[in-house]
């Protein structure tokens, strides 16, 4: 399983979509900070990091997604089901193995995003502690992006069907949570929960996925 | 009239005897407010305070509460020793009686609660400084009598005054502070008569305003920018090499955290900047000072910084009117800020600052700079041969003739720096803006020097 993880981190540096999505998210979290310091007057009081860390939530929605199905491998369930027969891995674990890889990838982007989250905590003088707490929550939307994006690229006939259901699931589960609680805090909780949920569902319907594409 | 003579000599009397609240066995507080207990709303009022301290060395503060101000002195008083402090507080949510604590650790040592009388615009103050109340004067009783050593030290303990009148032998009571105080507040008072008080040259607000990115944010924002593309470089070069790519990325994150954390602590942009207007006016031999700021800092932190000399108040401009000052008097803005902060502040008090000495010949005022700064930009007012005087080195003087009519009768100038000096302890204070002093040139008739 490690093998497979491995195997999405290494084809992950073969496109520039990593490096890009990071660029993306630290840009557009950066300009926030150096336009908008000491914060939106609208959005007030809400300290200028918590702005950012909004700012950061959405654009992160939007990209990882993309990223998730753009650096991965193209592995539909019948080439799965080959994957599983080389390495002798059962199907659940292979599935793992490739969410696991796909999260990895997406933490990846969350920390290119991070010293653009240092400065807003420094421009607003917030505790260093909230930030880590933050990148925790953070990981949730990681992984809830990971278990969407690896479950689009089995089922999905092509890249862009894959990102746009990626995004699909994505949104779907984070606009009703965000609707019903304004709190970071929350929406990276849900998030991890949906994401514990989306991989446990998958990993079981991985043998019955991969016989019924093989068939 | 009689009523407040009244009202006067029981509030004196209130104010002068209480007795001293028990503390915790080891101070003893004992507090005095007002002018002979008077005060008016929006007017700086005095506050002196007495310390016993019998036990052990004490470091704590004293805190003044009245309406909505809060001020707070930190003192050190060893033991045994009687301190005496004076303090000014001044607010437009006046009560009739302000709390004055002594606090040590957070705890407080003791307390006292100090009556003061409110008086209204229409009514007067007529201060007597004597050992028995005085009669009537230019037909005006005193409204408060007092002990020469009870009259303020500052020109600040006058301003809710009318008039301040000493009995024989009270002047030779005095310290050389109340007489400079008593002095200046004089000059104050005839500015103020005369309805001069407002009408002087001011330095523009704009001045005050605080605009762009500050330095040390761009600086870090570009460095994390920057290695983050270099890490994407790497990246795309780095097909069979994923670790290198990882590592780059790590790198880059790692790098751009440090700067983002350490920007504005040194180098570049690590001080903190005070972008000013401020509006000196010359009165006796100090001056009335009116800043309007703006404090930006360079770095994540907790701040103390003070203004150094100056008898007066630093105050945000928005939020709580809390003030403090430090154990020899000088007011401090203090406070937790993030880098790039805008802190609007205002300074106001009076500074042992009078550049100009003033002399009139018939009808030609020359005007000697006596300070040890070049003043620039200097005018003489409508109604004079020449307006635009330039500049006025140190040691210098300049002259013009009465041709007309002078409304506003000040001369001014603009100094290459404001007479207060701010000091942080781990940062450089730069200041940057305009200051522009000046001092009220005397009629035609009279023929004076003025100190």
């Amino acid at each position: 399983m490690r093998l497979l993880t491995a195997r999405e981190l290494v084809v992950a540096t073969r496109t520039p979509a990593v490096p890009f999505a990071g660029l993306v998210v630290m840009g557009l979290s950066t300009a926030f900070v150096v336009a908008w310091a000491p914060g939106v007057p609208m959005l007030a009081p809400m300290s200028l990091y918590d702005q950012t860390l909004a700012v950061q939530w959405v654009v992160l929605a939007v990209v990882l997604p993309w990223t998730a199905v753009r650096s991965s491998p193209m592995d539909r369930a019948d080439a799965v089901g080959l994957l599983t027969a080389l390495t002798r891995l059962s199907p659940g674990s292979a599935v793992l193995a490739k969410i696991l890889g796909s999260f990895g990838v997406s933490i990846v982007v969350i920390l290119a995003g991070l010293p653009a989250l240092v400065l807003a905590q420094q421009a607003a003088a917030v505790p260093m502690f909230g930030v880590l707490v933050d990148l925790l929550l953070l990981a949730g939307l990681a992984l809830l992006v990971a278990v969407s994006s690896t479950a689009s690229i089995l089922i999905a006939r092509d890249g862009l069907r894959a990102w746009l259901s990626a995004s699909v699931i994505v949104f779907g589960v984070m606009l009703p949570i965000a609707a019903w609680t304004r709190h970071v805090s929350s929406l990276g909780l849900f998030s991890s929960a949906a994401g514990a949920a989306g991989t446990l569902g998958l990993c079981s319907m991985a043998r019955s996925l991969i016989s019924s594409h093989a068939d | 009239m009689f009523t407040i003579l009244i009202a006067g000599i029981l509030a004196a009397g209130l104010v002068q005897g209480p007795a001293p609240t028990p503390g915790s066995g080891t101070s003893r507080l004992r507090a005095e407010a007002g002018l002979g207990g008077f005060a008016r709303a929006g007017r700086w009022t005095p506050v002196r305070v007495e310390v016993d301290n019998a036990d052990h060395d004490l470091d704590g503060e004293i805190v003044v509460e009245w309406g909505d101000a809060r001020v707070h002195r930190a003192v050190n008083i060893p033991a045994p020793s009687r301190t005496a402090i004076e303090l000014y507080v001044r607010t437009g949510d006046v009560r009739g009686s302000m709390t004055v604590r002594l606090v040590s650790n957070g705890a407080p040592l003791s307390s006292v609660e100090i009556p003061i009388r409110i008086l209204a615009d229409e009514e007067r103050l007529v201060v007597c400084a004597g050992a028995e109340p005085s009669a009537a004067e230019n037909g005006l009783p005193c409204t408060a009598t007092v002990t020469p050593e009870a009259l303020p030290r500052s020109l600040r303990g006058y301003v809710a005054a009318d008039d301040v009148r000493l009995q024989p032998g009270a002047e030779a009571r005095l310290t050389v502070a109340q007489r400079t105080a008593l002095q200046r507040w004089r000059a104050y008072r005839e500015l103020d008569a005369e309805g001069l008080l407002t009408q002087a040259p001011r330095a523009p607000l704009a001045g005050a305003v605080a605009t762009g990115v500050d330095r040390p944010t761009l600086v870090a924002a570009g460095t994390a920018v920057a290695a983050l593309l270099w890490a994407a470089w790497i990246w795309t070069r780095s097909r069979g090499a994923p670790l290198r790519a990882y590592a780059a990325l790590a790198g880059a994150v790692m790098l751009g955290v440090v700067a983002a954390t350490v920007a504005g602590r040194f180098g570049p942009g690590a001080e903190i900047r005070l972008r000013h207007a401020t509006t000196v006016q010359q009165v006796g031999d100090g001056s009335l000072v009116a800043m309007r700021a703006t404090l930006g800092y360079p770095a994540s932190g907790a701040y103390a910084i003070r203004a150094l000399r100056l008898d007066g108040e630093l105050m945000p401009r928005a939020g709580a009117a809390e003030q403090w000052l430090d154990a020899d008097g000088a007011p401090i803005r203090r406070g937790v800020f993030g880098r790039g902060a805008r802190d609007q502040i205002d300074v106001d008090g009076v500074a042992d600052y009078a550049p100009f000495q003033v002399t009139v010949e018939n009808d030609i005022v020359r005007v000697h700079n006596r300070s040890d700064l070049p003043l620039t930009d200097c005018e003489f007012p409508e109604g004079f041969s020449e307006t635009h005087a330039g500049q006025l080195a140190p040691g210098s003087s300049v002259s013009a003739r009465t041709v007309g009519a002078i409304a506003v009768p000040f001369f001014s100038c603009v100094m290459p720096e404001p007479p207060v000096a701010f000091s942080e302890a781990r940062f450089p204070v730069r200041v940057e803006g305009t200051a522009i002093v000046s001092v009220k040139l005397p009629g035609q008739s009279r023929i004076s020097a003025i100190e």
